[in-house]
């Protein structure tokens, strides 16, 4: 347990007479990419705010580096980053600029401007005013100042939202980078198939309380109840099997006749098992 | 709280930049153009005749009280409630920018700018050096620019953005600068007017004018003093109980 970066336990909110956080208990290893998931108003951001002292939890205790958050030093601020859609940027400095000023703030030597700025693709942009960014520009800006000093945790609150799909995949093939760099990753979204490719653990999170927890692909398998397979043919016709003696036997002779187009075993993804334990597809 | 230079000094690098920002040197030339204009005025009514001292005088301490006021508390309280409005602040705050490293960070500039306008404002009202005592003249405009760049960080507090920071600066721009400027004009005025500290400056510049050395008396340095620990005080208050945000 020496090495937990991020520890909560039973962690409660209320604001007034309304809660958002019931009891959310998780911990982090240094590496690893923790996808908090849930729809929005389940209390992702609470959360991270809680963890980053932002906040004051009403109950429960959160340790972040083995210190509670409630005593936090500004200076531990230094091992973390940010970026949540609260994270703004000086409009009218240019994009070099922006992360000149955290980089004198936080001692950071200035070649690791020019290093952070290429890899994120803003090199060429270092002189366009903030301002004159495109949201997945600025979304990147962002995003390579919360990693300029390499700090040992990142917070990532909806880093893709909104963005297009091409900008999507360079994040995520930086975020990937930067884990295998032994940065930890706290990751909320509600895109249940961004969780699926980066995360190392999910916490589903609905109305403040983790209702499921652990591996992904172990947290499909673990709803994986009614095995089947969907099958395309090449007639175009479509066809779900269930796994049984009489099926397997059905798809051999149609691999022997070449007749099969597409196979695909059907366990359920992140959102169906999301569904499945909110039971909010019976209100849908 | 501990302060870190670097940090104090990469606040004040940023905010010194926004200084140059074209609504924000608004109000240091605008106040120098006012200056140069009621100079000419005044002279022109002067029928050719040399501008009197005393008439300088009420140039310099329009221009002063308006520099203290204008550039002290509203390029201060601007600049925290744009830093909330573009959310950069608490980017700041989550990057080991603790609040009193800010505070400093934040004062510095507008101090410094506000200061640099007192000194230039002389020469411009046509008074000359030869009349004023340079290092009192310095110390106490240091005393109230820096008072009135603390209300100025009070005002920002409480400002969501740019906008409300103008609204809610205007009274008090309106109470500290209008009061000392027609204090020679209405008795009741001139009465408030010494227990403000843009009156002590005005009484202060008024004295030079009258070719007269101005000693600051006790209730001067009362008022000065004691409303710059007031302003401290408040500011202090205000901060405890809701960070640079008021939620």
């Amino acid at each position: 347990m020496a090495d937990t970066i991020l520890s909560l336990e039973h962690i409660g909110k209320k604001f007034k007479s309304e809660t958002a956080l019931k009891d959310i208990s998780i911990s982090m290893e240094p590496g690893e990419i923790l996808g908090f998931l849930g729809p929005s108003g389940a209390g992702k951001t609470t959360t991270i705010k809680i963890i980053t002292g932002q906040l004051r939890q009403t109950s429960g205790t959160a340790k972040l580096f083995g210190k509670d958050t409630r005593q936090l030093d500004h200076n531990l601020y230094s091992q973390i980053g940010i970026v949540t859609d609260q994270s703004g940027v000086y409009e009218r400095m240019n994009v070099y600029d922006n992360l000149l000023y955290f980089a004198k703030i936080l001692n950071v030597p200035k070649e690791r401007i020019e290093e952070v700025l290429k890899r994120v693709g803003l090199w060429e942009h270092r002189k366009k005013p903030a301002s004159k960014l495109s949201k997945g520009q600025g979304q990147r800006l962002v995003l390579s100042r919360a990693v300029l000093h390499q700090p040992k945790l990142l917070f990532l609150d909806e880093p893709t939202s909104g963005l297009d799909p091409s900008t999507a995949q360079q994040i995520h093939r930086f975020l990937m980078d930067l884990k295998n760099q032994g940065m930890a990753i706290f990751l909320t979204t509600h895109n249940m198939e961004e969780a699926s490719k980066l995360c190392d653990m999910v916490a589903l999170l609905n109305e403040g309380c983790i209702v499921e927890q652990g591996e992904p692909r172990e947290v499909c398998l673990k709803y994986n109840t009614k095995k089947q397979y969907r099958i395309l043919l090449d007639d175009r016709k479509e066809v779900v099997l269930p796994q049984s003696e009489e099926s397997a036997g059905q798809i051999a002779r149609w691999i022997k006749e070449n007749r099969i187009e597409a196979i695909h075993s059907c366990e359920p993804t992140l959102e169906h098992v999301f569904l499945a334990v909110t039971g909010r597809e019976l209100q849908s | 709280m501990s302060i870190s230079m670097r940090k104090v000094c990469a606040v004040v690098w940023a905010k010194s930049r926004a200084l140059t920002d074209k609504n924000v040197i608004l109000a240091p030339l605008m106040i120098l153009g006012i200056t140069v204009g009621l100079r000419y005025l005044y002279g022109a009514m002067m029928e050719g005749e040399a501008l009197s001292p005393s008439l300088m005088a009420m140039v310099l301490n329009m221009g002063l009280t308006m520099n203290i006021t204008m550039t002290g508390m509203f390029v201060t309280s601007a600049g925290l409630a744009e830093e909330k409005e573009k959310h950069t602040l608490r980017a700041l705050m989550t990057s080991s920018v603790n609040g009193l490293e800010f505070f400093l960070g934040s004062l510095i500039p507008p101090f410094l700018e506000t200061q640099f306008v007192s000194i230039l404002l002389i020469p411009v009202s046509g008074l000359s050096l030869a009349q004023i005592d340079l290092v009192q003249y310095v110390l106490v405009t240091s005393i109230a620019s820096i008072t009135s760049c603390i209300l100025g960080m009070i005002v920002g507090i409480f400002a969501k953005n740019q906008m409300s920071a103008s609204t809610l600066t205007s009274p008090l721009i309106f109470v500290f600068m209008l009061i000392p400027v027609f204090g020679n004009m209405l008795p009741v005025f001139q009465n408030i007017s010494r227990f403000l500290f843009t009156g002590v400056v005005s009484n202060l510049v008024s004295c030079y004018a009258n070719g007269n050395a101005y000693s600051l008396g006790l209730l001067d340095v009362t008022v000065l003093l004691g409303e710059i620990i007031l302003a401290v005080g408040i500011f202090v208050m205000c901060y405890r109980r809701n960070g640079y945000e008021v939620e």
